[in-house]
């Protein structure tokens, strides 16, 4: 029941802010990139490495989503925006938290399961007719896709909430996993390896009822123990924060905005591990794998560099998302601020932040990558402009609200038909790395970096002053 | 002197007309209260004045600045308490006090800073987050950033409603300082009795109208107390 009013809150939610026809239009834009994706890739890859490329991806979409855990109680209130309402109820009604929590984390199953998942297997079904792909194979997806996403959630929630309580653990566990398939690489390539260490990917390739049952009880196991873990209190600091804000003897408005972006990312519940969980391990999965699946193409490592520099360029953008998350232009107006310049502060933030965190992931998929030195700094130059170029293109389109506005069917098919042609481009410039002239990529980056200035500076005349 | 003009002023958001050609001035050295029922559009005037939001048309001018052209070059000088009081949830007071400083372009406010959490007496709570706080000591905070830089006029939107009784008299003394002192205070209340016993100047407003600004002393002599002034003027 609780369920029924959530679903319909966050519809109402949505479908006031955009309209009815758009938010249904969202999920068909969404579908309409999966049938590119299923028509398209079986033309080069063998349908097996797609149908597990497919697996991972949305394992590592769960990793992502499922880094709630870290915020405890804050997840009511931030991740699920306007409708905490419901989630205050807590305390007027006769209903625990945690039930309350239940309904959420289910209705966010079933929200990305309408959204993504099933648009996504549609594709596949109906690509089927034409590729390589059996129409069994792709009816399958409709259990193993949901439950691979499941399955990423759950046990990043588990990792999380953990994290949450103790970040030693788990950052001891992370580091050593990395060091150990970094080790061995070799090993975590071969076919048999990956096709049996994700469960949900095992059962595709060998579907019996007793797999099935596994799995569930995996995934179920796993968010149960989670949610038992989980922190559903916010606990304030008993002697309290440390001052960092100092007086300034040369203020201004955006270095004083980006520290309290900084303190605010750093405080809030999760604080650095949001961008731990969200960005560095789920691009370090899809990482591993497309190394495994490209390389039929003999791929040069170089070429991999490019292509791994291109996907952290467009996801370090979600740094912006975070910095938005907890902030509201609203807030200021006692202040003479002007939203530009709030606007500018964040961007200015999420370019520091992006720069560093994409950098590191830069140096570990080089490790992974057999490539060769000269090419480290080529790539960091195409992983900032190509991350310039999707952050302003995501400010360009949504302003201070990229949490909401991106949900927009309309905006969402802008953004990605702006990025689209960039990440083609690069695609095949990686897959020719070795036969092309080098030179004939430097102006690229050039040109990207100064067209996102370009849209950076026409971003900020659309944020108006008023509220 | 005329500090605030407010002329012709009209404002709706879709249907509801929120400020119907409303016209006001408010003096130098003086506390104005606007007074009025719930809904009445007293929140919308003051976002009109101090430039948070647009009006529909009329003119507005503060401090010599017009608003609608300039908003936020005239709030440099203003000091703000929004009816919600909502500090940034994860700076603590004392941070946000300084974030304020910064963001107004203001050096050496330590000292103003730590006179205001004296003052209001929430010093041993600077270092808790704003979010942490309870309601009261955010309005103390939200006060304190409002006034600890000394500026030309204070607006405030329900001033006292969180405020223990020790703390509303220091507030309201301190008001009369602030005001002999050359500052102007543009307050917005339902509490009548708050509004008699500190302001100058009084203004009515009902559904959007401003019926009638009045010397409040004149009032007093014309009615029993503010109270049946109100009944009478509002209806
Ligand atoms: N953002 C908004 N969108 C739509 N209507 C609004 C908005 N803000 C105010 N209104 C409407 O404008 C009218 C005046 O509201 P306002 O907040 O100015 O009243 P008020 O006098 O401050 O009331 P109160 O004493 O309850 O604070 C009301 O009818 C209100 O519903
Ligand atoms: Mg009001």
């Amino acid at each position: 029941m609780l369920l029924k009013e959530l679903l319909r809150e966050e519809w109402r939610m949505h479908s006031t802010m955009f309209g009815n026809t758009n938010f249904i239009l969202f999920s068909l834009v969404i579908f309409g990139l999966c049938a590119l994706f299923a028509l398209i890739t079986p033309l080069f890859i063998s349908s097996k490495s797609i149908l597990s490329f497919s697996h991972y991806l949305f394992f590592a979409l769960g990793i992502s989503i499922g880094s709630f855990g870290l915020s405890g109680r804050e997840v009511l209130n931030k991740r699920f925006g306007e409708i905490s309402f419901i989630a205050y109820s807590s305390k007027i009604l006769p209903v625990s938290v945690k039930q309350i929590f239940l309904n959420f984390a289910l209705k966010d199953l079933m929200y990305y399961t309408f959204f993504f998942i099933i648009p996504f297997c549609t594709a596949f079904i109906i690509s089927s007719a034409i590729t390589t792909i059996t129409i069994t194979q792709a009816s399958l997806m409709f259990i193993t896709i949901p439950l691979t996403f499941f399955f990423g959630l759950s046990l990043s929630f588990l990792m999380t909430t953990i994290y949450s309580r103790s970040k030693i653990i788990i950052q001891l566990i992370i580091g050593c996993s990395i060091v150990y398939v970094f080790l061995n690489l070799g090993f975590f390539t071969q076919e048999i390896v990956y096709e049996n260490m994700l469960p949900p990917l095992q059962l595709f390739f060998n579907p019996t009822m007793k797999m099935l049952i596994v799995n569930i009880t995996l995934s179920a196991g796993l968010f149960l123990i989670s949610t038992l873990l989980f922190n559903f209190e916010f606990k304030a600091k008993g002697k309290g924060h440390k001052t960092l804000f100092r007086a300034s003897k040369k203020p201004s408005a955006i270095k004083a905005f980006m520290l309290k972006d900084f303190i605010d990312l750093h405080r809030s519940q999760g604080g650095f591990g949001k961008i731990l969980f969200s960005f560095l391990i789920p691009i370090l999965i899809i990482e591993v794998m497309m190394s495994f699946v490209l390389k039929i193409f003999s791929v040069s490592g170089e070429g991999l560099l490019i292509l791994f520099s291109v996907i952290i360029g467009v996801t370090a953008s979600t740094i912006y998302n975070w910095l938005a998350e907890f902030d509201n232009a609203k807030k200021y107006l006692n202040l003479p601020i002007n939203p530009k310049k709030i606007c500018l502060s964040k961007t200015g933030l999420s370019i520091i932040l992006g720069i560093i965190s994409g950098s590191g992931l830069l140096i570990i998929s080089f490790l992974f990558s057999e490539a060769s030195i000269t090419s480290l700094g080529f790539s960091f130059i195409i992983f900032t402009s190509v991350f310039a170029i999707t952050l302003s293109v995501l400010v360009y389109l949504t302003g201070l609200n990229p949490n909401t506005l991106l949900f927009d069917a309309k905006t969402f098919l802008k953004y990605m038909l702006t990025l689209a042609p960039i990440i083609v481009f690069f695609m095949l410039q990686a897959f020719s790395y070795s036969k092309i002239n080098h030179l004939f990529l430097i102006p690229a980056p050039i040109i990207l970096t100064t067209i996102s200035i370009a849209l950076f500076k026409k971003s900020m005349k659309k944020i108006t002053i008023f509220e | 002197m005329e500090i605030i003009e407010l002329t012709n002023i009209s404002k709706s958001y879709g249907k509801t007309k929120a400020i119907k050609n409303a016209s006001l001035t408010v003096n130098k050295g003086e506390i104005f209260g606007l007074v009025g029922p719930n809904g009445a559009g007293k929140t919308t005037l003051v976002k009109i004045l101090t430039g948070q939001t647009k009006p529909d048309k009329g003119e507005v001018t503060v401090l010599k600045n017009n608003i609608v052209k300039h908003p936020v070059k005239a709030r440099e000088k203003i000091g703000i308490i929004p009816e919600q009081e909502t500090p940034p949830s994860f700076l603590n007071s004392e941070e946000y006090l300084q974030f304020c400083a910064q963001t107004r372009k203001l050096t050496n406010q330590t000292d103003n800073i730590r006179e205001w959490l004296e003052f209001l007496e929430f010093k041993n709570e600077k270092n808790k987050l704003s979010k942490d706080l309870s309601r009261g000591t955010r309005q103390k905070l939200m006060i304190s950033q409002a006034f600890f830089f000394k500026p030309e006029i204070v607006f405030i939107d329900e001033p006292l409603v969180n405020l223990d009784p020790l703390i509303q008299r220091k507030f309201k003394k301190y008001l009369r300082k602030y005001v002999k002192k050359g500052g102007t205070v543009f307050l917005c209340t339902h509490v009548l009795s708050m509004a008699e016993e500190v302001c100058d100047t009084v203004g009515f407003i009902n559904e959007g109208n401003v019926i009638k600004t009045e010397n409040v002393k004149k009032l007093l002599k014309q009615y029993k107390n503010l109270e049946s002034a109100f009944m009478r003027i509002i209806k």
